[in-house]
């Protein structure tokens, strides 16, 4: 390991920065609304840049360049997507809307607004317990992330590179709850920008121009600059749904909504957020173009693991400043989900577990105290797994964001809007589309067969699966059942 | 566009006029009484 100075003095200024958050936005922190949502007066700024910063993670930025380098350039239709659906139409369809509701029925997490908006304590428990749950599962993957970065990168151990950017993380959120979680998402957000903008500008260089690298890229295979191309419907369209319409159910995109300031806000932080969310398509365009720089039949190692796509180019073209930028704007989107998570589980957990669901009676400065603690329990339990994860970490990862997806989305967002639903369509909406992408996704395990692609249906992801049931559960049960739930009106 | 073929190409435009109307639907005013309304 011989890191340049720049490196050094790049890495310990952003980490000074982020604990400094931390530690300012402790003394903000009042009440347990602080500590969850920020007592819902976040700007536009702050709060679409956040949600564009919890959005992607490190494995959008590396694994969206493997993606690019595999597959080519019908993977910037998961940007466009991106843009749209998860950003743009998320704020348009859910922002007011979820700002109104949870204003007027005082909720301030997810599950805590399904339990309210239904009048069902069991909604209470088991979304929370399956976000506690398949969120530890997310987090070990954006930990693994950031310990691939720090060894690509830099050439840090795996595991020390874990235990770094765990500890920073752990630290700003434990003690500075959801304002250290926007704020700090705030700037990472900023920093990931200007760190694909430079990534951009210089592969554009190195590529004699866009139109120089897509001729580039056709002469290698047709099949990398077509729609589908090499990847095929199945596989584009499931994955684009899971990362696009997917962010509508997860709740720590959600609580984006609840903490905004108004509806002004909400306006303006649609666009902001929007313009954000595109500099998705850099890494997947940076992806295609690294396949001219590095042809498969020179770089077996890149057959193996495509993610070592941009990483290579950034070493092999890029000089150390740009490195140095774009390596903390890497570790800068790892982290900023990593903490978006990490308040969202220590929220499902201490408040909706514990204190609502299980009637732990704990006042509000024992219950900032034991979120801390939990924020801190559930951030150990997850770098203690992501020393070692295991094999399948990519597939897990959209694993949980399809069951949680599945088991969310439709009761929030017919929630929002419907006043036909029923508590008994609620119930069975939630636990069938658990039901059915857990058991899809194992179904398709079970059919796989080792070196063949799976074929016919089952090729789509279980998020697809998933989401029709629940919604169509939802929509059937809450019209044949007559325990009606109307949106509750405002009170006079 | 660039050389990329026209479903490709329409990945970049669809991102750039999701802006477009982001940009629109920031610029036309609202009816303030139904936001407000809603709002609580």
């Amino acid at each position: 390991m011989n890191l340049p100075i720049v490196y050094i003095i790049v890495l310990v200024s952003y980490f000074a920065l982020l604990i400094l958050i931390g530690f300012i936005t402790l003394r903000s922190t009042k009440s347990t609304s602080d500590y969850h949502i920020g007592s819902r007066n976040i700007g536009p700024w702050v709060s679409a840049l956040s949600f564009v910063s919890a959005y992607y993670s490190s494995v959008v930025i590396i694994g969206g360049g493997g993606y690019g380098y595999k597959y080519g350039l019908s993977t910037l239709w998961i940007a466009a997507i991106n843009v749209l659906v998860g950003c743009f139409l998320a704020w348009v369809v859910l922002g007011k809307r979820t700002l109104a509701l949870t204003k007027r029925l005082k909720a301030i997490t997810l599950p805590d607004f399904l339990a309210k908006r239904y009048q069902l304590p069991f909604a209470r428990v088991f979304i929370s317990m399956v976000i506690a749950i398949f969120l530890i599962v997310y987090n070990v993957s954006i930990l693994k992330g950031l310990g691939d970065t720090f060894n690509v990168l830099l050439g840090i151990d795996y595991k020390l590179g874990v235990v770094i950017s765990g500890l920073i993380v752990v630290v700003y959120v434990t003690f500075g709850g959801y304002l250290a979680v926007v704020w700090t998402g705030f700037i990472q957000g900023i920093i990931m920008f200007i760190a694909m903008g430079l990534l951009l500008w210089k592969t554009l260089q190195i590529s004699g121009g866009l139109t120089a690298g897509v001729a580039a890229l056709q002469t290698i295979d047709k099949g990398l600059v077509e729609t589908p191309g090499i990847w095929g419907f199945p596989g584009m369209i499931s994955y684009v749904l899971v990362v696009s319409l997917g962010v509508w159910g997860m709740p720590q995109m959600l609580a984006r909504f609840y903490s905004i300031k108004d509806n002004k806000a909400i306006r303006n932080g649609a666009l902001i957020a929007s313009v954000g969310a595109a500099m998705a398509f850099v890494p997947y365009l940076v992806g295609a173009l690294a396949r001219t720089k590095f042809p498969i039949a020179d770089f077996p190692a890149l057959v193996k693991n495509a993610d070592l796509a941009i990483p290579m180019l950034a070493e092999a073209y890029l000089p150390p400043i740009v490195i140095a930028l774009f390596f903390i704007g890497v570790i800068a989107a790892g982290m900023s989900t990593f903490s978006a998570v990490l308040i969202i589980s220590a929220g499902a957990t201490v408040r909706d577990l514990l204190k609502d669901s299980f009637q732990v009676k704990l006042s509000d400065k024992k219950e900032i105290q034991w979120s801390m603690i939990c924020s801190l329990i559930v951030g150990l339990i997850s770098m203690a797994f992501a020393l070692k994860p295991p094999g399948l970490i990519l597939t897990l990862t959209a694993f949980s964001w399809a069951v949680i997806a599945s088991a969310c989305l439709a009761p929030f967002l017919l929630g929002l809007y419907w006043n036909g639903t029923t508590k008994t369509g609620v119930v069975a909406s939630m636990v069938g589309g658990f039901l059915a992408s857990i058991g899809w996704m194992v179904l398709q395990q079970l059919l796989k067969k080792p070196g063949e692609p799976i074929k016919g249906i089952f090729q789509y992801h279980g998020f697809i699966p998933g989401i029709i049931i629940s919604f169509l559960l939802l929509i059937i049960v809450s019209l044949v059942t007559k325990d009606k739930m109307p949106i509750p009106k405002k009170a006079d | 566009m660039w050389g990329m073929p026209f479903l490709t190409s329409m990945a970049l435009i669809t991102g750039l006029v999701t802006i477009l109307i982001a940009i629109i639907w920031v610029l036309i005013p609202d009816h303030d009484e139904n936001e407000k309304k809603q709002e609580d």
